[in-house]
C-alpha cells in the first residue's frame, strides 16, 4: 500500500512537472547547458551547480531543483564528448572514457562512441535514481537514531575517506586539506555561544564564509589558471556525422552495465569521492573481468560504456547521504546541499518527516533530466561538438566574470569577492602542489555539523567522551577511521604489498587512484 | 626519483612549513578565547568553549605538517627553501608570467568593480583579458596588463582619498581605458593578419559579454550591479524608452 502510495506520488510529480511548458524548457535549456558545460575542458559540473545555484536563487524550490540537477546530470555526461573527439576528458568523471572513446573516433566510430556514452549515461543515472528512492528511506530511518556521536563521528569520517580516496600524492595531504577545509569553516560566530572566531574584528566575517563563493572559487579560478597557463590547445575534434545509439551493443554488454553502476552508486555514496573514481574503478574492474583485456585501449565499447555508466550512476549514490545524512557524496552534491540549504531545505533524516514528498520529487526530476540529457545528447551533440573550436582564451575569460558576478549575486556583498578571489589562488597552489579540493570543500561544508555535535554531545555527557565508545554506531564509525587512517601507514602498506608479492611502491603511490594496467 | 618528485618534495616542505606557521598562529589567537571564564553570562566549561573544535583541528595541523616536512626532509634538504631563482628569472618563465597576469588581472577587477560601471569595467577587464591570452604576444600582454592595473589603483586611491565610491568620472577614465586597450596594441606593434583579427575579434566578444550579462541579470534575475554608472544609466533609459512606446 505504501509502495502504492510512492508510486503515485511519483507520477503526479512527475506529470505535474512535465505540464508546466516553463519547467520542461528550464530542463532542456539546464541540461543543454550542462553538457557545454562539462564538454569544455576547465569547466567542471561542481562550477556549473555552483553558478546556477545563484541564478536559481529566487526560484521556488522544485524549479531551482530542476535546473541543477539538468545541470549536474548534463555536466557529468559533457565531460565524454571531448574525450572522445579530441582525446582531452572535459571533466575528470570522463577521464577513462578517452581510453577506448577516442580509439573508437579515430577509425570513424565517433558517432557511435557518443551514442554509446549517451546511452550509458541515461541507463546509469536511472539505476542510481533507484538506488536513491529505494535506500534512502532505510538509511534515513537508521539516521533518525543518531544523536550528536554519531553526527560528529560521521563528519569526521567523511573528511577522512575524503581526503584518503581522492589524494592522488601522499594520502595525509587529502587530510590536510580537509582540516584547512574545517579550519576555514570556524571563521565567523559560533553557534553555541556566538563568540568571534578568526574575524579580526571585521564584521563582514561574523557570519562566517559563505560556502557558495569559496566552491566558486576553489573550483573556478584554478582551472582558469591552470588551462590559460599551460595554453592548452584543444586541436580539431574528429567528424562526427550521426549519433547512433547501438542499442544491440548496449544489450550485449547488460553485464557491464550493471556491474558499473552498482560502481558508482556505491563510490558515489562515499562522502566527497565523486565521478572521477567511480569512472576509473568501473573501467579498471571492466578491463580486468573481460575475456579479452588485450582489446582494451584499442576502442572496447565495453570500457566506455562502464566508465560512463558509473560516473552517472554515481549522481543517485552521491544524493544519498546528502538527502539522508546531509553529508554530500561528491563536490557538485557539496554544492547542492548550498543550494537547498539557500532555499531553506537542511536536507538530512529529519527531511523524511518534514517534507515526506521531498525524494520522490527529487527522483522525479532526476529521471526527467536524465531523460532530457539523452535527448539532448542524441540530437544536439553536433552543435555541441562546435561549441570545442571556440579557444579556451576566449571562454575562460567570460567563465571568470560569471564566476565574479555569481559570488556577488548571492547577498549582494562585494566582500565575497574579496574572499573568493585569495581562496581560489589558494586553491590553485595547493592543486598544482598534489593537494585534493574535494576534502577542503567536504570540511567547509560539513565544519559546522562536526563543530556543533562535538560540542553537544559533550554537554549532554558532562565533558565525558565514554558514550562515543558505548554506542554501537559510534564504535563501528571509530573503527572505521582508524582502520582507513591505520591502512595508510606506510608499514601497513609494506606488509600488505609484500603478503601480495607485488614490488615496493613509491611512497606517494595512492593505490586507489593507480591508473596505471 | 624524477625531477618532478623532487619538485613536489620541495612545494611539500614549504608547504609544510607554512601550515605548521598557520596552525601555530591559530594557537595564539585561541589563546583570547573564553575555555572556563564566563562570556556572555555564560559560566564556560572546557567541552562548550568555542576554541575547542579550533584546538583539535590545529592539533593535526600541527601533527600532519610535521609529517609532511619529515617526509619531504627525506628527499630534499633545509637549504632548498633558500634556493631561490629571483623574480626577474622567475617572471622570465612564460608561464609564471601567465599566471602572473591572470591573478593581477582577476585582482583589479574585483579592486574596480564598486568604483567604475559594471558594464564598462567587464569591457575593460574582458579586452585585457582575452585580447592579452588571444593574441598571444607577451608585448601586448604585458601592455594592456600593464594599462588595466595601473587604471585600477590610480580609480582605487583616488576613490579612497576623495572619499567616494564611484563617479562618472571613474567611467569615463574606464572609458579612456578601453579605448587605449584596443587601439595602443594596434599602433605599438605590427600585427600579423590573424593577430590583428584575434585582437578585434577579442574587442568586440568582450562588449558582446557585458551587453547580455547585464540586462540578463538586472532585468531577469533583478540583480543590481555592483556599480552602475553612465552605462547602466543609458541601458535604463533605454528600457524606459521602449517601455513608454509600448
Amino acid at each position: 500500500m505504501e509502495i502504492l502510495n510512492q508510486f503515485s506520488v511519483f507520477g503526479s510529480a512527475l506529470l505535474e512537472m512535465m505540464m508546466q511548458p516553463g519547467n520542461v524548457l528550464l530542463l532542456f535549456g539546464s541540461s543543454l547547458l550542462g553538457i557545454i558545460f562539462g564538454a569544455l575542458p576547465g569547466l567542471t559540473a561542481t562550477l556549473g551547480v555552483a553558478l546556477l545555484t545563484t541564478l536559481t536563487y529566487g526560484m521556488s524550490l522544485d524549479t531551482a531543483l530542476i535546473a541543477l540537477l539538468g545541470m549536474y546530470v548534463g555536466a557529468i555526461y559533457g565531460g565524454s564528448y571531448p574525450s572522445i573527439l579530441i582525446n582531452i576528458p572535459g571533466t575528470a568523471a570522463a577521464a577513462a572514457t578517452a581510453m577506448e572513446g577516442y580509439p573508437m573516433a579515430c577509425r570513424g566510430e565517433g558517432g557511435k562512441a557518443l551514442g554509446l556514452t549517451t546511452t550509458a549515461s541515461f541507463i546509469g543515472t536511472v539505476i542510481g535514481m533507484i538506488f536513491l528512492v529505494a535506500l534512502s528511506p532505510m538509511i534515513a530511518d537508521l539516521a533518525l537514531q543518531f544523536t550528536s556521536y554519531e553526527f560528529f563521528l560521521l563528519a569526521f569520517f567523511g573528511i577522512i575517506i575524503s581526503g584518503t580516496l581522492t589524494s592522488h600524492d601522499l594520502v595525509y595531504k587529502g587530510w590536510i586539506a580537509g582540516l584547512l577545509g574545517l579550519a576555514l569553516s570556524t571563521i565567523g560566530r559560533d553557534h553555541l555561544q556566538f563568540y568571534p572566531r578568526f574575524t579580526f574584528g571585521m564584521p563582514e566575517l561574523d557570519g562566517g564564509i559563505e560556502v557558495v563563493p569559496v566552491l566558486i572559487g576553489a573550483f573556478g579560478i584554478p582551472q582558469i589558471i591552470h588551462v590559460l597557463r599551460s595554453r592548452l590547445t584543444l586541436g580539431q575534434p574528429k567528424e562526427v556525422k550521426r549519433i547512433i545509439p547501438d542499442f544491440a551493443d548496449i544489450a550485449k554488454n547488460m553485464k557491464h552495465i550493471s556491474r558499473s553502476a552498482l560502481i558508482g552508486v556505491g563510490i558515489g555514496a562515499v562522502p566527497g569521492v565523486g565521478e572521477d573514481i567511480a569512472g576509473w574503478v568501473s573501467y579498471g574492474t571492466a578491463k580486468n573481468s573481460s575475456k579479452n583485456p588485450e582489446n582494451f585501449g584499442k576502442g572496447e565499447p565495453a570500457g566506455l560504456i562502464s566508465s560512463e555508466t558509473a560516473n552517472n550512476a554515481c549522481i543517485g549514490g552521491a544524493l544519498i547521504p546528502l538527502t539522508t545524512l546531509g553529508i554530500p557524496g561528491s563536490p557538485p552534491a557539496a554544492m547542492l546541499l548550498g543550494a537547498l540549504m539557500l532555499h531553506g531545505v537542511t536536507p538530512g533524516p529529519a527531511i523524511m518527516v518534514e517534507k515526506p514528498t521531498f525524494l520522490i520529487e527529487l527522483t522525479a526530476i532526476l529521471l526527467l533530466a536524465s531523460l532530457a540529457m539523452w535527448i539532448n545528447g542524441i540530437y544536439l551533440a553536433r552543435q555541441v561538438i562546435k561549441l570545442l573550436r571556440v579557444p579556451a582564451a576566449i571562454f575562460l575569460p567570460i567563465v571568470a566574470v560569471l564566476c565574479v558576478l555569481g559570488s556577488y549575486s548571492l547577498g549582494l556583498n562585494i566582500f565575497n569577492l574579496y574572499l573568493m578571489i585569495p581562496i581560489g589562488v589558494a586553491a590553485y597552489f595547493l592543486t598544482e602542489m598534489k593537494y585534493p579540493i574535494a576534502p577542503l570543500v567536504i570540511g567547509v561544508i560539513l565544519g559546522p555539523m562536526a563543530d556543533e555535535n562535538l560540542r553537544r554531545a559533550l554537554m549532554v555527557s558532562d565533558g565525558s567522551f565514554l558514550p562515543f565508545f558505548t554506542r554501537p554506531v559510534s564504535v563501528i564509525l571509530i573503527l572505521v577511521v582508524l582502520l582507513t587512517i591505520l591502512s595508510q601507514l606506510p608499514a601497513w602498506k609494506r606488509y600488505r604489498r609484500r603478503k601480495r608479492g607485488l614490488p615496493e611502491a613509491d611512497e606517494g603511490d595512492n593505490p586507489f587512484l593507480n591508473h596505471s594496467d | 626519483m624524477g625531477a618532478d618528485k623532487k619538485a613536489l618534495r620541495k612545494a611539500d616542505l614549504r608547504s609544510g612549513i607554512l601550515l605548521l606557521l598557520l596552525a601555530l598562529a591559530m594557537l595564539g589567537m585561541l589563546a583570547d578565547f573564553p575555555m572556563t571564564d564566563s562570556y556572555g553570562g555564560v559560566q564556560n566549561v572546557w567541552y562548550v568553549s568555542p576554541a575547542l573544535f579550533p584546538f583539535l583541528i590545529v592539533i593535526g595541523l600541527v601533527l600532519l605538517s610535521l609529517v609532511l616536512i619529515a617526509n619531504a626532509l627525506r628527499t630534499v634538504r633545509w637549504s632548498s627553501l633558500v634556493e631561490n631563482q629571483g623574480f626577474s628569472r622567475w617572471i622570465s618563465d612564460d608561464g609564471n608570467f601567465r599566471f602572473a597576469s591572470i591573478v593581477l588581472l582577476l585582482g583589479c577587477y574585483v579592486y574596480l568593480l564598486p568604483h567604475v560601471d559594471f558594464f564598462i569595467a567587464t569591457w575593460a577587464f574582458l579586452t585585457a583579458f582575452i585580447g592579452g591570452f588571444h593574441v598571444d604576444r607577451r608585448d601586448q600582454l604585458t601592455l594592456q596588463l600593464g594599462l588595466f592595473v595601473s587604471l585600477s589603483l590610480v580609480l582605487g586611491v583616488t576613490g579612497k582619498a576623495a572619499e567616494i565610491e564611484s563617479a562618472p568620472m571613474f567611467d569615463i577614465a574606464a572609458l579612456v581605458l578601453l579605448a587605449l586597450l584596443y587601439l595602443l596594441p594596434r599602433m605599438r606593434f605590427s600585427l600579423d593578419t590573424e593577430q590583428l583579427h584575434h585582437h578585434n575579434q577579442s574587442f568586440w566578444v568582450s562588449g558582446v559579454v557585458p551587453l547580455l550579462l547585464v540586462p540578463a541579470f538586472k532585468y531577469g534575475l533583478l540583480v543590481p550591479m555592483p556599480s552602475e554608472g553612465i552605462a547602466i544609466g543609458l541601458m535604463e533609459s533605454l528600457r524606459y524608452a521602449l517601455r513608454s512606446l509600448t
